[in-house]
């Protein structure tokens, strides 16, 4: 008789992983999702003796050293990810990496300082709203004194975790 | 006996739903976390370049006081005028022809750096004014910029040629001799 009290305990305890916890869980953890839909395009320019094109997150375009900047119809622009999760819950966002490559198949030039909004090389914290939050990416590339004509592509990555 | 049976059995029990907040837990943080990734491109242009294929040639001329004579961006020579006479059968007046080396596919914007230039016999004569310059696109001649307008080339390839005209003015009185003198153009990506 006495153990009947205990037993109600432990059968309440037993249904917190099977019904209350997963409940909250569920609220909490939906997927994070990142779809990138815009590339960062760093434009068309002719290298001279080198230097480094930045394009911010609002996609204006400035250069150092001697590189000439070819207007070309304004290709130059951030790039655009979206990331949806569960809205109003604290996701810190990162670069994976400090710097990335992008190559034209035998040539590779770095691209480094990237900037989510909070500054280049700076984490961000952000909370969705609604459905989806729009990440804007500005990065530096650095371009080489005899860099090779050509069309050159490469990827980044971010990390998004809840906090 | 029957309370031992029944203490074990709880002890299960509670195991069981600890391994299985643990497992919620651990569900949980690996739905935490996600890595996207993005695009990025860039392209690198090769420098501009440009070299002559052929002079501009006006040809042989005799002048009696002040006039012009000229050939156009297809070599065709214009008539003279005031008191200057094209020498006929000579036959070596001629459009300028440049040869313009590009990325290709990118648009570019071709242009004379200034207006006038003169030629002279690098010797006693008086100089001569070339102007009115006509800048064609070489093989889309109805496509042309006057003085120092903007000719836009919108689709060229790697190498594109460019037809010059212009019209030289004598002076009063001018020194037989050659004549030679440059021009220059500009060339730009779009």
């Amino acid at each position: 008789m006495r153990f009947k009290g205990i037993k109600k305990i432990y059968l309440t305890m037993a249904a917190v992983p099977l019904g209350l916890l997963p409940a909250y869980g569920y609220a909490q953890s939906l997927p994070i999702t990142v779809t990138a839909f815009e590339d960062l395009n760093f434009g068309s320019f002719i290298p001279n003796a080198g230097g480094t094109i930045t394009v911010n997150t609002v996609g204006a375009r400035s250069s150092s050293g001697s590189v000439t900047l070819i207007g070309g119809g304004g290709i130059e622009r951030e790039g655009l990810l979206s990331i949806s999760a569960s809205p109003s819950f604290p996701i810190d966002v990162s670069m994976t990496a400090s710097s990335f490559n992008m190559n034209d198949g035998g040539n590779a030039m770095a691209v480094n300082n990237f900037d989510l909004g909070g500054g280049p090389g700076n984490p961000i914290v952000i909370s969705v709203t609604g459905t989806a939050n729009t990440i804007p990416v500005g990065a530096t590339l650095v371009v080489g004194g005899s860099q090779a004509s050509g069309s050159y592509t490469g990827t980044f990555t971010i990390n998004a975790n809840y906090q | 006996m029957e309370k031992t049976t029944k203490g074990k059995s709880m002890n299960r029990a509670l195991l069981m739903g600890t391994a299985l907040i643990s497992l919620n837990a651990l569900a949980a943080a690996q739905a935490q976390a996600a890595t996207g990734t993005g695009a990025m491109s860039a392209e690198v242009l090769a420098p501009i370049t440009v070299t002559s294929a052929a002079v501009l040639h006006f040809g042989s001329i005799t002048v009696a006081s002040t006039g012009t004579t000229g050939v156009g961006e297809d070599g065709t020579r214009a008539a003279a005028t005031g008191g200057v006479t094209n020498v006929v059968g000579a036959g070596n007046e001629a459009a300028g022809i440049l040869n313009i080396n590009s990325a290709g596919g990118i648009a570019l914007n071709i242009s004379m750096a200034a207006a006038t230039y003169t030629v002279d016999d690098t010797g006693a004569g008086v100089a001569m004014a070339v102007s009115s310059f006509r800048v064609a696109e070489g093989d889309n001649l109805p496509n042309v910029a006057t003085g120092t307008n903007v000719l836009a080339i919108t689709a060229p390839a790697a190498t594109e040629s460019i037809a010059i005209g212009a019209t030289l003015t004598t002076g009063a009185t001018q020194v037989a001799g050659t004549y030679t003198g440059n021009y220059t153009i500009n060339a730009n990506y779009q």
